[in-house]
């Protein structure tokens, strides 16, 4: 009798271990990375949305309710924000906002950059490192609905936020999302059919990398973590690695 | 009698509205239609079987969770530890949805016009924690797409798709 209630108990426990693994549970500390194509983040107690002429701010401090503290107004055409080192980047139809965070409940305008005009109107995320940003704008109809008569990667130092300024341009064909390690920036062109790679090391310098381009049908949006990458596409997504030296290498595809 | 006058005075006026719109030239031809869910359905907001995806959207990774945006219907949650199998684990259903964070145990989402909060916090079975109305500015035109459409009329509730067909007299077009 003790042994099957011992079986029993065993059992139970087997199981619950089971059910526990499986639960679906956030490590607090484990902090989220979005994709480059989006119109929400969130920093501390603060959460921050787009409307195509609106930065609006949030107090999400209590999560099940949040508040909505402050509106912003800019032109029409926000796209993408992208928060780091305490400023916000929007990536505008119209160029790139800066905006300070040091009132975090009410963000402030620090400069809003105009492209020439062979670079207006795209939908053009922004990714931030160290003092440089990386802005994709493009050519042809997209999800934000608009064209620009040309295609590229920009790169804007912005050491001074309130003065940023264009270091390097290349064409490109058709761009999306982007994303970075430590060495490499990682370009999705949805016209070329591949994750175009440029060497960052020195982002006064940026180089392009054609060894190492990675071919991929339709790629849309981008992660990065640590080594691992993954890869939206029209209707499916990548997970692909990257190896010591910078090497793209293809771990599975789920689809429809 | 009366009642067949009224309807025939009735028929006149629209004869005579519609002859007033035709001096405006609309669109008739192919051209996209917006399919509308009334506002009372955006709360059915919940966890459901994986489905397959259609079009995918932004996107969001925490641990080993990825998250994809299918653009108006919800999000597909995957665990992505393994990489042999194929882990699709649920899908979120949030109509109208067109992008999301997460923070915590919470995701906040555009849900039309409203910002809604759902606890993650068990992803089988998600809950709806709160709707703040009115804060967000949907797209009123169908993206990807160039062309003539019929205006939407957000009487008939929030858009949550377009769909081809013949158009007559329309008078919206997307710009490029």
């Amino acid at each position: 009798m003790k042994s099957i209630l011992q079986i029993i108990c065993l059992s139970l426990f087997i199981l619950s271990a089971c059910e526990s693994s499986s639960d679906f549970a956030f490590d607090s500390n484990n902090n989220g990375v979005s994709g480059s194509i989006t119109r929400f983040a969130t920093l501390g107690d603060f959460m921050y949305t787009l409307n195509p002429n609106q930065l609006q701010t949030f107090d999400i401090s209590n999560p099940e309710q949040p508040v909505l503290l402050s509106e912003l107004e800019t032109d029409y055409g926000l796209e993408t924000i992208f928060i780091y080192d305490s400023r916000i980047y929007l990536g505008a139809k119209t160029g790139l906002y800066i905006l300070g965070l040091d009132n975090p409940a009410q963000p402030n305008l620090l400069s809003q950059t105009e492209r020439s005009e062979e670079f207006f109107g795209a939908c053009d995320p922004v990714v931030v490192k160290g003092n440089y940003a990386y802005s994709t704008v493009k050519t042809i109809v997209n999800i934000c609905g608009t064209i620009s008569t040309q295609s590229a990667l920009l790169v804007y130092e912005v050491s001074d936020p309130e003065n940023p300024v264009l270091t390097q341009t290349f064409g490109l064909n058709n761009p999306n999302g982007l994303a970075y390690t430590d060495e490499y920036l990682y370009v999705c062109c949805t016209g070329s059919e591949e994750l175009r790679v440029f060497d960052i090391s020195d982002p006064a310098n940026v180089l392009e990398t054609p060894e190492l381009n990675y071919p991929i049908e339709d790629p849309f949006d981008i992660i990065v973590d640590e080594d691992r990458m993954i890869v939206s596409t029209l209707d499916d997504f990548v997970i692909l690695s990257i190896d010591e030296i910078g090497a793209i290498e293809y771990v599975k595809t789920i689809d429809k | 009698m009366r009642s067949i006058l009224l309807t025939i005075s009735i028929f006149t006026f629209v004869l005579s509205l519609n002859a007033c719109k035709t001096e405006h030239i609309g669109y008739s031809g192919l051209g996209k239609v917006p399919i509308y869910l009334p506002l009372a359905a955006l709360d059915d907001i919940g966890s459901q079987a994986p489905q397959a995806v259609e079009q995918s959207g932004p996107i969001y990774l925490i641990g080993d969770f990825f998250f994809m945006i299918e653009n108006r219907k919800g999000i597909h949650v995957y665990d992505i530890s393994d990489d042999e199998q194929e882990n699709s684990l649920v899908f979120i259903k949030i109509p109208a949805v067109t992008d999301f964070t997460i923070d915590g145990n919470f995701l906040y989402a555009d849900s039309w016009r409203d910002l809604v909060t759902i606890d993650i916090s068990d992803i089988y079975n998600v809950v709806l924690v709160s709707r703040i109305e009115d804060v967000f500015d949907p797209f009123l035109y169908p993206q990807l797409y160039n062309g003539p459409f019929e205006c939407v009329d957000e009487s008939q509730g929030a858009v949550v798709g377009w769909e081809n067909q013949e158009l007559e007299n329309v008078y919206c077009r997307t710009i490029n």
